[in-house]
């Protein structure tokens, strides 16, 4: 229903008097649930640690960006995504529940389970920026939370520190293994090239020297080139995408080199039909070809073999627990005060809801309410002339009943009110 | 009895043997209503003015202002309620449109209980007010009759007694009310016959006595809500209808959809009824009385 602004006051106040059953009713009830709540709403006390989280790196940038890649220096907002990692997963909870002695060797896994997710929703870790992270530990009992928060700090610290020395290794383990296999191939590949060498097949260059070996016939350079292209593109293509102009770039001139090699073969192989040996020449392209390969997996290996001992000192380094600087700016404390919710808020929020509610309950239902209130709206709406609005004509009797109506409501509204303070200073006495 | 009370018997028997004294030949027979009556009944083109027909008129014991509070009826003076003011404006445009009297205003509501008995009642006794104007009320509502409350004195035949043929006489069906220059013809006794009794020639006969007879009165019929037979025969009878609309309980479409029956030339208006209001109270005392009542229950 359309209601004049200007009106609205005074038939909020109309039916706030018409609906004042429901309007105590609501009062009444939202006071009780509220303080219920505030007498049974638990004291929660928070202890919290601030630690610094800081990559200590002796690598210098070069060295770090090749052995984490060019995204490899964990930024503030990453760290803070390691801590929580760290922090709210199994081990860290786990362990500390069996610290507490909530759980032991005997429990099962939905045991644990349960209790690192009790633990954890106690929990919290906040991101103060850089680097300083913020650990709290709730509870009902001051010690506990104090103590726990200690254990807690503990167990993170140790556990932050196995988390990067995993890391480094496990970047290690597989830098080793590519290295491996590419040796592999390289030994293959030398055994291939000295067998056709002791076959008297000409070979254009070698693995040593490969890039020295002058003067090369214009095809063997051509091939040389082509392999240190490709070398290029294969080191490339370990740091970016395919789609970055670099690789681009370098994919365009293996592709043109190709090109070229393509048309100097045929020319090649036209001029040297007439009389030349074709098994010849045939073993004479299988060693350009293994040469080129071998260039290409040398250049590979030897930047794997570099990587490798940069892998290898960053596992050192965590292992001594140098790769992080983890230092506690505040230590845990022993909380006082009670932390969140008090009791004080509870009963005024309640009785500012009290107030607030049965109104907001009231309005709705005017605004919801299709029935007719207002005599300008139901001329409006009808387009006959509304000759006025009667109010109620008290009898009284009526006004009795109302001010009999008006003492209990008294009685009432002050009864819930006095309770409300009693609770209040009895919690703030901390009588209960 | 206060004093006040008793004060305002007392000036009420002094009126009535003032205008009793010259004992006239046309108030010997019976009450001032039917020596009106009775006097036009002649033949003679006589017509009494508003104030002299008022003179005639027996008024018995004034109703005292704490049985009209009681009663819901507004008072004569001394009393500035919002609903005494909301009626008298009401009453001012309703006079503005249907002029000063002689004409048969129906009032009645969308829906039972709306208001519609207060609102005849209290629009007659806000006619009453001007000491030059009268109203006429009659009940209509012959399933759930309310008016027979406001009779004083000897209780008469009523609205169905005539219509049956009870009595023949209009005058003997019309009583006093303790309202100053308000009179009331009840329900009556006979109610077994529903709506036939408006569709007879003596209803025809019975609104256009009234109307033609008192050409200086407000004829009010009290009816029954908008959707009952009743009320939609007395609409062929009456010249304007006044819809009562009690506040908060019905919708727009409920009220489109009543107002559907009534000619729209006849429409006088829409009041809205019941409107909620707080009375002044005295929050100190009644705090203070609260607290005392407390303590008083704990001794």
């Amino acid at each position: 229903m359309s209601i004049p602004k200007d009106q609205v006051p005074s038939l909020l106040w109309n039916e706030l008097y018409l609906r004042r059953q429901l309007v105590l009713i609501l009062f009444v009830s939202i006071n009780i649930i509220g303080i219920g709540a505030s007498v049974l709403l638990p004291r929660s006390y928070e202890s919290s640690t601030v630690v610094l989280i800081e990559d200590k790196d002796i690598l210098d940038p070069d060295l770090q960006v090749q052995v984490r890649g060019r995204r490899g220096i964990p930024a503030v907002r990453d760290r803070y995504a390691m801590a929580k990692d760290v922090l709210f997963g199994p081990n860290v909870m786990v362990s500390l529940a069996r610290d507490l002695g909530l759980v032991n060797e005997g429990s099962s896994e939905q045991e644990k389970e349960q209790a690192a997710g009790r633990l954890a929703g106690k929990t919290t870790l906040t991101n103060l920026g850089r680097g300083l992270l913020q650990i709290s530990y709730r509870d009902s009992d001051p010690r506990k939370a104090y103590e726990t928060m200690q254990r807690l700090t503990d167990v993170f610290i140790v556990a932050i520190h196995q988390h990067k020395l995993e890391a480094s290794t496990q970047s290690f383990e597989f830098i080793d293994k590519q290295a491996r296999e590419y040796q592999r191939k390289i030994h293959a590949l030398e055994t291939r090239l000295r067998s056709l060498r002791s076959s008297g097949v000409a070979v254009s260059g070698s693995v040593a020297g490969a890039a020295t070996s002058v003067p090369l016939p214009p095809l063997a350079q051509h091939r040389a080139r082509l392999a240190e292209f490709e070398s290029q593109l294969a080191t490339l293509r370990l740091s970016f995408h395919d789609s970055h102009p670099d690789v681009v770039r370098a994919a365009r001139q293996i592709q043109e080199l190709q090109e070229i090699i393509r048309l100097e073969e045929t020319q090649q192989r036209q001029s040297a039909s007439a009389g030349e040996d074709r098994e010849a020449q045939r073993s004479s392209v299988e060693a350009d070809d293994i040469t080129r390969e071998l260039l290409v997996n040398t250049t590979i290996y030897q930047d794997l073999m570099r990587r490798r001992e940069n892998a290898l000192v960053n596992v050192n380094i965590n292992r001594a627990q140098q790769g992080l600087e983890f230092k506690i700016q505040e230590e845990a404390y022993l909380p006082s005060q009670p932390s969140g919710l008090r009791p004080r808020h509870v009963v005024l929020i309640t009785i500012l809801m009290s107030v607030l509610l049965p109104i907001g309950v009231i309005v709705a239902l005017i605004f919801m309410d299709g029935r007719i209130r207002i005599g300008t709206v139901l001329a409006e709406h009808t387009k006959v002339p509304v000759l006025g609005s009667v109010p109620h004509l008290w009898s009284p009797t009526e006004v009795q009943d109302l001010e009999n109506e008006a003492r209990w409501g008294i009685a009432v509204v002050g009864l819930v009110l006095l309770v409300a303070i009693a609770m209040l200073t009895l919690r703030l006495v901390q009588v209960f | 009895m206060s004093k006040i009370e008793k004060a305002l018997r007392k000036a009420q028997r002094e009126s009535k043997a003032l205008v009793q004294k010259p004992g006239p030949p046309l108030l010997a027979g019976g009450s001032g209503e039917a020596a009106a009556s009775k006097h036009r009944d002649d033949g003679r083109s006589v017509s009494f003015g508003a104030s002299s027909t008022i003179a005639l008129m027996d008024q018995p014991e004034t109703m005292l202002p704490s049985e009209r509070a009681l009663n819901k009826i507004i008072l004569a003076n001394a009393d500035d309620s919002p609903a005494r003011r909301a009626l008298r404006s009401i009453r001012t445009r309703i006079t503005q449109r249907v002029g000063t009297g002689g004409s048969v205003i129906l009032a009645t509501s969308v829906r039972p209980a709306g208001g519609t008995t207060f609102m005849a009642i209290n629009l007659g006794a806000a006619i009453g007010l001007d000491s030059a104007k009268t109203s006429l009320l009659i009940d209509c509502n012959i399933r759930r009759p309310s008016l027979h409350g406001l009779v004083r004195g000897k209780r008469k035949k009523g609205l169905t007694d005539y219509l049956t043929g009870g009595c023949d006489e209009i005058s003997e069906i019309i009583c006093s009310t303790g309202i100053e220059r308000l009179r009331v013809i009840t329900a009556g006794e006979q109610t077994d016959h529903g709506s036939e009794y408006f569709t007879g020639e003596r209803m025809h006969r019975l609104i256009w006595s009234v109307r033609e007879r008192y050409p200086d009165r407000q004829v009010i019929l009290d009816c029954p809500p908008l959707q009952t037979p009743d009320t939609q025969i007395l609409l062929q009878h009456c010249d304007y209808v006044l819809v009562v609309i009690p506040y908060g309980m019905v919708t727009e479409s409920q009220i489109r959809s009543s107002l559907r029956v009534v000619d729209p030339n006849k429409l006088l208006g829409l009041v809205i009824n019941d409107e909620p209001h707080v009375p002044v109270m005295n929050w100190r005392s009644l705090l203070k009385s609260t607290v005392a009542r407390l303590f008083s229950w704990r001794r």
